[in-house]
């Protein structure tokens, strides 16, 4: 744990020091250090340079380490109650209800930037939960509702019907494909401390309720009737872990598009490096998928310079490779 | 610790597969459940355990499971199935320590006590060397007496064993059924288990219970259960069952050729 956090924290200083400004590393720190109260220390940046620090790499590395935290935390806990290593918050709906979300928004409510309010990010939460809402009650309504396969199924299903939805909202509206296509595949340009504010509490909330249902995930482990048989309920353990994964990762969704991968990569990498207990992969997913993110986001800015890479075209082309990587070692562990 | 069952009845998706069950073990007693596949016997296992919706009444030590919740009725009932999920990078100790849920604050951790107990269980079945290994490193033999540490650590009084020895050789059968017997006398637990094999069955359980259909069609000692009519009948096989003068009964699938004196 003490080295994912110096990681994170490392990452985070030298994606506030690189970009198009170049930033001196030991200016950056010491301009840091300053906001520290009752800390007094001279030099640090010029006045231009320290608004470049905190109104511009500031917020959106903060939102990236958010982001990449609750994606990362949320695939941890969704892989838990699913017992299915390649679930993510994506799995159930979430990433079509918010595309249906953001081109309904793009399509009926134009003029984004004079609004108050950009409603994409809006509809897109909105679509968000309601796709996994619709999910769930479709899945329960089946005949063995105990059943993780006939969630998965729901999900494959709402998932469908949303994007059909969209499709034909797109047909219909092609002059805000572009726009709707820019935000779907992901990234942190427009980061403001604004975004940073509205996704914290679903951040702080999630993170809390899943920290506390570590425990309840190891139990889960050995499966739905045997937990039972220990005195926990399956389904009402895997309804407020989904619930809270999904809220935060409905609120990721709204700030920063679709980034991919990074519920899967980070907490399989934990999972291989710490073991299986749930009370080791979900601290550490957060504090590595927030490392995973501010990395991949000073790539997006810095690789193609001064064009931006979309965000979630780099998590999967990182992510891919990586993910073989992972594979590969895995299969040397013996056992 | 008592167990009763009162016309306990379940059904799946509208067919009925326990029908009325009336059934009663003793505190400290064994109690085989044997019958052929799809007699019930799991599902019998299962109902007590609170698993499965239900009619009828199960009580335990004259209390009526339907009126705990499930965290008190999994302090007083643990239950093995007969194909226990063991995820294989999980340790020995983190796997036992999962049998303390019952008495673990529900978003909490497990305290000192609860390590206590995980470390006695270990100790009494000879698996402190194994603490720290994966289950997917054990043989077949000690994953079953990790998941037999698992039910020990649940301090339940009645424990439920669905074919213990299901995939296990001969040695390794006797080994885990005689240690199941030791913690039986040492601790007073009731036990009831699933068998298929009606000699073992007879060996360690005290009264045998067969079921065919969804009912028992006999109850009593192994050797008032285990004759070649009921056998015969209800499991449609042909078997010879011997019995030692000191009340072993042994029973012996044969051809039914040779039985009839066919070949000699």
């Amino acid at each position: 744990m003490p080295v994912t956090i110096a990681v994170l924290a490392a990452a985070m200083l030298l994606a506030l020091a690189v970009g198009p400004a170049g930033l001196p590393l030991g200016a950056v720190l010491t301009t840091i250090v300053r906001v520290v109260p009752f800390v007094h220390v001279h030099g640090g940046l010029s006045p231009l340079d320290a608004a470049i620090l905190w109104e511009l790499r500031a917020p959106r590395i903060v939102l990236a380490a958010l982001v990449g935290a609750v994606l990362a935390m949320a695939g941890a806990a969704y892989q838990g109650v699913f017992h299915n290593a390649l679930a993510d918050p994506y799995l159930l709906g979430v990433a079509a209800g918010a595309g249906l979300g953001a081109t309904l928004a793009g399509a009926y409510l134009p003029n984004v930037a004079s609004r108050p309010l950009d409603p994409m990010p809006l509809l897109a939460f909105a679509g968000a939960v309601l796709a996994v809402a619709g999910t769930y009650a479709l899945g329960r309504s089946g005949a063995r509702s105990r059943d993780t396969a006939t969630l998965v199924l729901a999900g494959v299903a709402v998932a469908a019907f949303f994007t059909a939805a969209q499709t034909y909202v797109q047909q219909q509206h092609t002059e805000t494909l572009r726009q709707v296509y820019a935000w779907i595949l992901g990234g942190l340009e427009t980061a403001e401390w604004r975004q940073v504010v509205l996704i914290l509490p679903y951040a702080v909330v999630s993170g809390v309720v899943l920290l506390l249902h570590r425990r309840l995930l190891d139990v889960l482990s050995v499966g739905d009737e045997e937990a039972e048989a220990l005195g926990v309920s399956a389904t009402r353990v895997r309804l407020v872990v989904v619930a809270a994964a999904t809220l935060a990762t409905a609120a990721a969704v709204a700030v920063s598009g679709l980034i991919g991968f990074v519920g899967i990569i980070v907490p399989h990498t934990v999972r291989l490096l710490a073991g299986p207990s749930y009370r080791r992969i979900l601290p550490l997913s957060i504090v590595g998928g927030a490392a995973f993110l501010v990395l991949a986001d000073l790539v997006a800015r810095t690789a193609a310079s001064p064009a931006e890479i979309p965000l979630g075209v780099i998590t999967a082309f990182v992510g891919a490779p990586f993910f073989l990587v992972v594979l590969r070692r895995a299969r040397r562990i013996p056992g | 610790m008592s167990l009763r069952t009162n016309a306990l009845a379940v059904a799946y998706d509208g067919k009925q597969v326990l029908h009325g069950m009336d059934f009663r073990v003793a505190e400290g007693e064994w109690c085989g459940l044997i019958g052929p596949n799809g007699a019930g016997k799991s599902t019998l296992l299962r109902a007590i355990a609170g698993l499965v919706p239900y009619t009828g009444d199960v009580a335990v030590a004259d209390a009526a499971v339907a009126t705990l919740d499930r965290r008190r009725l999994s302090q007083l009932v643990a239950y093995v199935p007969q194909r226990p999920t063991t995820p294989a990078d999980m340790t020995v100790t983190e796997y036992v320590l999962l049998g303390r849920t019952p008495y673990v604050p529900y978003l909490g951790v497990e305290g000192a006590h609860d390590v206590t107990v995980a470390r006695g269980v270990l100790a009494r079945l000879d698996l402190a060397a194994f603490a720290h290994r994966g289950l997917g490193s054990l043989s077949g033999g000690e994953l079953q007496r990790v998941v037999l540490g698992r039910a020990l650590a649940q301090e339940a009084p009645v424990l439920l064993l669905d074919e213990p020895t299901s995939e296990l050789d001969v040695g390794h059968q006797q080994q885990v059924l005689d240690l199941v017997d030791e913690l039986r006398v040492e601790r007073g637990i009731t036990v009831v288990s699933a068998m298929h094999d009606l000699t073992l069955a007879s060996e360690y359980a005290r009264r045998l219970v067969l079921l065919h259909d969804g009912r028992a069609v006999a109850t009593g000692t192994p050797a008032e259960v285990l004759t070649e009519a009921n056998v015969s009948r209800f499991y449609d096989a042909t078997v010879r069952v011997l019995r030692g003068d000191d009340g072993a009964v042994v029973v012996v699938p044969v051809r039914a050729e040779r039985r009839a004196g066919g070949d000699g």
